[in-house]
């Protein structure tokens, strides 16, 4: 057994001192291996990262009630109201924010709060947030929100749901052209490291022959096939996470900048620890399987 | 020892090779095997090797029917016979040493003993002074004691060479040859495919001649 993976290792060793002593091809080779992959991986973090600020928004639609109520008692007033509201058909959630905790809110996170310190009383109404039924249509959580509006303790309504839901519906059109593009990475990942498994085979055919005739058993023919095919893939998801990060990293300024001026929290990630072992692990294995069926069909017609 | 029992090779091309071949080659018998170019020799001697497989008839080498062996006892089969090529088929990145270690590195011998039997076999032909060189420093003749070397390391019980010496001037055809009845007298049965006649002479050799994929005569001492 020892012996057995001590063959293992010379193997290993022997395909990358092969690879390194023809360094250009190599380098090629993996390159062309990291572009197909970077693609699809630079769009699976965008997609990521903008997963994010939908799951933050919930991903459902929610209907702002400013309130029209005011007083000492504004506070019981207004839930008494909610209450009254989440009775209603189609209403699955109400969440009460206090003029109190509105004002709070919005000092933390504008620059007015020295200004609004000043001012005599809260101008700030009580908000009510409904958050209607996931089931119900745009179109019928639009006409709730105009009920609503016709209630007298109602000042104003605001329904963001439309383009809430206009943006998850391109997220998930998103993530299908990245599931597309994933499998298609797959197949490109195949196709290349088969091609150059096809060219060393045709420089080691010499080899191939003779080791099968002096009693070489297949499994001991393919292996550093199968290495080679192994490690191309690895080296290309390395130098394919390398490539993402700073691609991520030239376009995060601009993203950051441009999130700001939306006052969103909005920041691109990271290819973190789990996501480049997925993907050296998975290119690893396609090289490995890529390999695998080049030497075989040539291991066929020997 | 080898038998060929009512052997027929013919090739995809509709070329019939070998044609009711029966034979039979005893354990620690030297066999010449001769005849015109196209007679059938190399065809005989891949039959034996499994390089080829017989359309119709049965092949026993070493006491195994050919015709069963599939996957690893084919490997496992080779193993158990050394083969001598005419065009030496030596690895030209590796060194003599790790040439003639290739059989036993196939088989999983480790790498000690590997080094040690690929030594004793060098020196058997007289080349364990060059066995850190490449094969490509190495004159035909020397070149082909390599190619000797690397199949008499797994001990076989049987050696086929083909054409071995083809290429070499008759002074290292000699040499190459007493080889052959050197290791033939460590109870390895030898057969050797040949055009060269100056070694047919040979008492103690059996000579096998072949005509058109049949066997015209079948001398044994």
């Amino acid at each position: 057994m020892k012996v057995y993976f001590l063959r293992h290792l010379q193997v290993l060793f022997d395909t990358l001192g092969r690879m390194i002593r023809s360094p250009l091809p190599t380098f090629m080779a993996i390159m062309v291996l990291s572009i197909a992959i970077t693609l699809p991986l630079l769009l699976f973090k965008i997609a990521e990262s903008l997963d994010s600020v939908e799951t933050r928004w919930q991903g459902k639609p929610q209907i702002s009630l400013f309130l029209t109520l005011s007083g000492p008692d504004v506070d019981n007033r207004s839930r008494e109201f909610g209450q009254e509201l989440l009775g209603f058909h189609g209403i699955s959630d109400i969440e009460y924010i206090s003029p109190i905790e509105a004002l709070t809110e919005f000092k933390r996170t504008s620059e007015f709060g020295p200004i609004l310190d000043r001012l005599p009383e809260n101008p700030l109404p009580p908000l009510l947030v409904v958050f209607p039924n996931e089931s119900l249509t745009n179109g019928v959580v639009e006409q709730m929100a105009t009920q609503l509006s016709l209630r007298p303790e109602v000042d104003t309504v605001s329904y963001d749901g439309e383009w809430i839901q206009r943006f998850s519906g391109i997220i998930t059109v998103f993530k299908q052209v990245l599931y597309v593009l994933a499998v298609l990475m797959g197949l490109g990942i195949v196709l290349i490291v088969s091609n150059t498994a096809h060219l060393e085979i045709l420089s080691r055919r010499d080899e191939i022959e003779i080791v099968d005739q002096i009693g070489g058993t297949r499994m001991f023919i393919r292996r550093p096939f199968l290495y080679f095919g192994a490690l191309q893939g690895v080296f290309g998801a390395l130098l394919a996470l390398i490539l993402t990060n700073a691609s991520l990293l030239v376009i995060s300024y601009p993203v950051n900048t441009l999130a700001s001026l939306y006052e969103t929290d909005f920041k691109i990630q990271w290819v973190g620890f789990a996501s480049t072992a997925a993907v050296v692990f998975a290119a690893g294995v396609l090289g490995w399987v890529a390999a695998r069926v080049t030497i075989g069909n040539y291991l066929k017609r020997l | 020892m080898i038998r060929f029992n009512q052997v027929y090779k013919r090739y995809p091309n509709g070329f019939d090779a070998l044609k009711n071949i029966s034979l039979f080659i005893p354990q620690g018998s030297i066999t010449f095997l001769t005849g015109h170019s196209g007679a059938g020799k190399s065809t005989l001697l891949k039959l034996m090797s499994l390089s080829e497989v017989s359309t119709r008839g049965q092949v026993m080498v070493n006491d195994v029917d050919l015709a069963g062996l599939r996957g690893n006892k084919i490997a496992k089969h080779r193993r158990s016979v050394g083969c001598v090529f005419q065009d030496h088929k030596l690895l030209h990145d590796r060194t003599v040493q790790d040439n003639v270690a290739l059989p036993l590195i196939v088989a999983g011998v480790n790498d000690r003993e590997c080094r040690s039997r690929a030594r004793a076999a060098l020196d058997k032909v007289s080349l364990l002074d060059k066995a850190n060189r490449y094969p490509v420093s190495l004159s035909s003749g020397e070149q082909q004691r390599v190619g000797i070397a690397r199949a008499v390391v797994g001990r076989p019980k049987t050696l086929l060479a083909d054409e071995p010496t083809g290429n070499l001037d008759p002074g290292l055809a000699d040499e190459i040859m007493k080889l052959f009845f050197m290791f033939n007298q460590l109870d390895v049965t030898v057969l050797i495919a040949t055009h060269d006649t100056r070694h047919l002479a040979d008492a103690r050799a059996g000579i096998v001649e072949l005509s058109d994929g049949q066997i015209v005569s079948d001398q044994h001492p």
